[in-house]
């Protein structure tokens, strides 16, 4: 009993229970285009781009891979964990890299560029997705100069903005539970609170961490 | 840290709002799509041919528009509505002095016939539906060529249902298919379409609001932008609208409530999918497309 008290009283606990809540909701929408279909889902309503094939290949890529993004990322973050076993953290981390950098990050671009909801959610994924792209990079340029200090700061900054894959939802979620504003508003509104309110909160604590 | 899980708790407790189960959601998929499921076939040979245009030389037969409104009700249990009926003649036999046609109302059409006799008054018939649906029933009716009216009352043979008798007066119109009509300023505010929302008969985002009278899918080509930024309710009646043009008698009965009080509106064919323009096929993809889209995802962790 005193145990599970223990357990219940630690905040990892909680966050992490959260996290996998939240990641099986991504693996939910992930799971609706699988098998290979381009008239489902969100698909539904890009038939005007499912006919590009760069369109569909960046689709299904950042649909497919992205997951991994949020599996191999969160525990890497815990250094308890980096301690006890500082090889599954290289592995993650590669895993990490490589997908962001090879497959979601670019694909995004693609879909960025053909956002619904007009230029102003168009400039906010493709934003998303260069400053993704770029913090990544950034993290791997550091710790091949064993710079932890800086590897460990774009990290945190490139996995802020991996989680606004989740974030954008709640938000989508919030906004129209609370007022049930127009479908393309939620749309424009979320492009920009799904990561921008992320970045802002790693930012503060990055200062904060600096200070103390 | 602290801040950091006060974060997530913020999370769980929308979440635990998401989850709550939609029990509207099934209503939906009984009232809806009536159009395509056409329910009831008319077995009455000798009624088959009832879809022809009346005769427009004759005096008594045409198409007869109004409100059939229950007499008797039950207002505990169910919204008062006062549906929208056409009562077709389709001939008169003048020396057996009988008196054939069709009603149509609530996506419900019913052959009827029976006798009537000439007086001062006009036409008084006293007429019957085949008794073999649920809803069957027995008219008595005047018609009046003079005032090219149509008056009376209907009785249902069975009393298990709510509102079994009705009265109605009735106006002779013509039916003629006009793209270009449109639905009249205020449509949104439908008194019973907002009564039945609020009786659980709706779900979010099936409000309307004023984008409804801005589009006819029946007149020209929607675009994409046009109809993304919509509601799914506004989307709904803009598709609807398509098939009230054609004069089609809606079984869905938020259908009625928008439509029944629009005055070109006349219910007279209970499947019109042959009568649909390419145009119109073509809109009624994209605003379904878009409705799905809304109904699924809307008010989802999503997109």
């Amino acid at each position: 009993m005193r145990q599970l008290t223990l357990i219940l009283r630690n905040p990892v606990f909680w966050v992490l229970g959260l996290y996998l809540f939240f990641c099986y909701l991504m693996l939910q929408i992930t799971l609706q285009y699988i098998p290979y279909d381009t008239d489902v889902a969100f698909l539904r309503i890009k038939q005007d781009y499912t006919g590009y094939a760069h369109y569909r290949i960046a689709f299904f890529v950042h649909v497919y891979t992205s997951m991994l993004v949020l599996l191999a990322g969160f525990t890497q973050f815990s250094a308890r964990l980096r301690k006890k076993w500082p090889t599954a953290h290289k592995n993650l981390g590669r895993l990490y890299i490589v997908v962001v950098l090879v497959f979601s990050a670019p694909s995004g671009l693609v879909l960025g560029v053909y956002a619904n909801g007009g230029w102003s959610a168009q400039v906010a994924f493709c934003l998303l997705a260069l400053m993704w792209f770029y913090f990544t990079l950034r993290a791997m340029q550091a710790i091949r100069q064993q710079n932890y200090t800086a590897h460990q700061r774009w990290m945190w900054r490139s996995f802020a903005l991996a989680l606004s894959a989740i974030t954008l939802r709640l938000w989508k979620y919030g906004l129209v539970w609370a007022f049930q504003p127009r479908p393309m508003d939620v749309y424009r509104w979320v492009a920009w609170l799904g990561w921008t309110l992320n970045l802002i909160a790693i930012e503060l604590y990055i200062i904060y961490r600096k200070q103390s | 840290m602290q801040y950091f899980t006060s974060f997530w708790w913020a999370c769980l407790c929308l979440w635990a709002v998401a989850c709550q189960p939609k029990s509207t959601s099934e209503n939906k998929a009984q009232t809806d799509e009536a159009n395509t499921k056409p329910t009831q076939t008319i077995k009455d040979s000798s009624q088959s041919k009832t879809d022809d245009a009346p005769k427009p030389m004759s005096k008594v037969e045409g198409y007869y528009t109004g409100v059939f409104e229950p007499t008797n009700f039950d207002s505990e249990n169910d919204v008062y509505h006062a549906n929208k009926i056409t009562i077709s003649i389709d001939s008169l036999d003048k020396t057996q002095q009988w008196l054939y046609g069709h009603s149509i109302v609530a996506g419900n059409k019913r052959p009827f016939k029976g006798t009537y006799q000439l007086t001062d008054s006009g036409y008084v018939a006293k007429v019957k539906e085949p008794g073999d649906n649920r809803y069957d029933g027995q008219f008595r009716f005047t018609i009046k060529p003079d005032q090219q009216s149509l008056s009376g009352t209907w009785e249902a043979f069975r009393k298990d249902f709510s509102a079994t008798a009705t009265r109605y007066v009735l106006k002779r119109k013509t039916f003629k298919y006009e793209p270009s009509l449109g639905l009249p300023p205020g449509v949104e505010w439908a008194a019973l379409y907002n009564h039945a929302l609020m009786m659980g008969h709706t779900r979010k985002g099936e409000r309307l609001s004023g984008d409804v009278v801005k589009l006819n899918a029946s007149a020209k080509a929607l675009k994409k932008e046009e109809v993304a930024n919509l509601y799914r309710g506004d989307l709904e009646v803009i598709r609807n609208a398509i098939y009230a043009r054609h004069g089609y008698s809606f079984k869905n009965r938020k259908m009625r409530f928008v439509f029944d009080h629009i005055d070109w509106y006349m219910p007279i064919s209970i499947d019109v999918r042959n009568e649909l323009t390419d145009l119109e096929k073509k809109n009624i993809d994209l605003l379904k497309r878009y409705e799905n889209h809304a109904a699924r995802y809307y008010d989802v962790f999503g997109r």
